[in-house]
């Protein structure tokens, strides 16, 4: 597939995005247009609807 | 008098070139943290400007859970050899080596959450007493609220219900002895901005940022990477 990442985490839990854009312009194109959110594809933060309040109240990032 | 007008990125570039300064000015041991992506590439970026011609005055830490794209680790590393930059590694693995957490189980298993424990635990083995990110209000509704200095206690928790207040410039960074402070210079970029700014000041990034050919494949919504470290169905 091509895809490329908006967020890099560990691998096991971000997700990519089917885009073509190949260089900073086109990045900065695509992201102008989506309609989906930066980290829409982090399986971290979909655990629950306060899973990023839990993870940085026990002290994560 | 010639007009004296930053542009939105400038004046973004000057409020986090001033965050920067201060937690240097405030505290004994920062440290900033370091995933390889692009958040915290623009802060490190950032960083450097903030202190040149001198050397940045605080190490980077990673906190690795060895699952990462091996185009992260070659980034990181060259990035660090050309800059001169002082990387500590805080290893998920040692942790779970160590037994201080388990892994998790079952197809959706992550390593993500285990990294609070390694986190914390460097910040203690080091005696950090401010860890920066390059979290922003714009990436989740938790990062939403967060001030630019966020106190956390003893445990290295944080109470959003006990917080500082923030007026104008003014950052108050005292604590008790054993607490630290997690400070987030970039809290005002969005999306944009970073992609943006990486642009205006030609910074490297990894090319997993960059569309490219890769075997994938989706589950519940999500477009995952296939991996040693996923377990497809």
């Amino acid at each position: 597939m091509q895809v490329r990442f908006r967020t890099i985490g560990d691998a096991t839990c971000t997700g990519a995005v089917l885009s073509s854009a190949k260089n900073i312009d086109e990045i900065i194109q695509e992201v102008s247009a989506t309609r989906i959110t930066e980290r829409g594809g982090r399986s971290d933060d979909k655990r629950s609807e306060a899973a990023m309040e839990d993870r940085k109240k026990e002290g994560y990032f | 008098m010639k007009n004296y007008n930053l542009s939105h990125l400038e004046e973004l570039e000057s409020e986090s070139i001033y965050v920067i300064r201060e937690v240097a000015a405030q505290f004994e041991r920062p440290v900033l943290l370091f995933s390889g992506g692009k958040d915290s590439i623009v802060c490190y970026h950032l960083a450097r400007k903030a202190f040149y011609p001198s050397s940045v005055p605080f190490p980077l830490m990673h906190v690795d859970t060895g699952h990462n794209f091996d185009e992260l680790y070659q980034f990181r590393d060259q990035l660090m050899k050309d800059t001169n930059g002082r990387l500590i590694i805080a290893s998920v693995q040692n942790s779970i080596d160590k037994g201080k957490v388990v892994e998790e189980k079952g197809i959706n298993a992550s390593r993500n959450k285990l990294q609070t424990t390694t986190l914390l635990d460097a910040i203690e083995e080091n005696k950090f007493d401010c860890a920066m990110g390059g979290a922003r209000r714009d990436e989740e509704k938790a990062r939403a609220k967060e001030r630019f200095f966020s106190h956390r206690d003893d445990f290295g928790q944080w109470d959003p219900k006990n917080q500082r207040p923030e007026l104008w410039n003014i950052f108050n960074g005292k604590k008790h002895f054993g607490e630290h402070f997690r400070v987030f210079p970039i809290s005002n970029w969005t999306e944009m901005d970073v992609w943006q700014y990486i642009k205006k000041e030609n910074i490297a990034i990894p090319t997993l940022y960059l569309s490219h050919n890769r075997d994938c494949f989706e589950r519940d919504g999500v477009i995952m990477a296939k991996t040693d470290f996923v377990q497809t169905k």
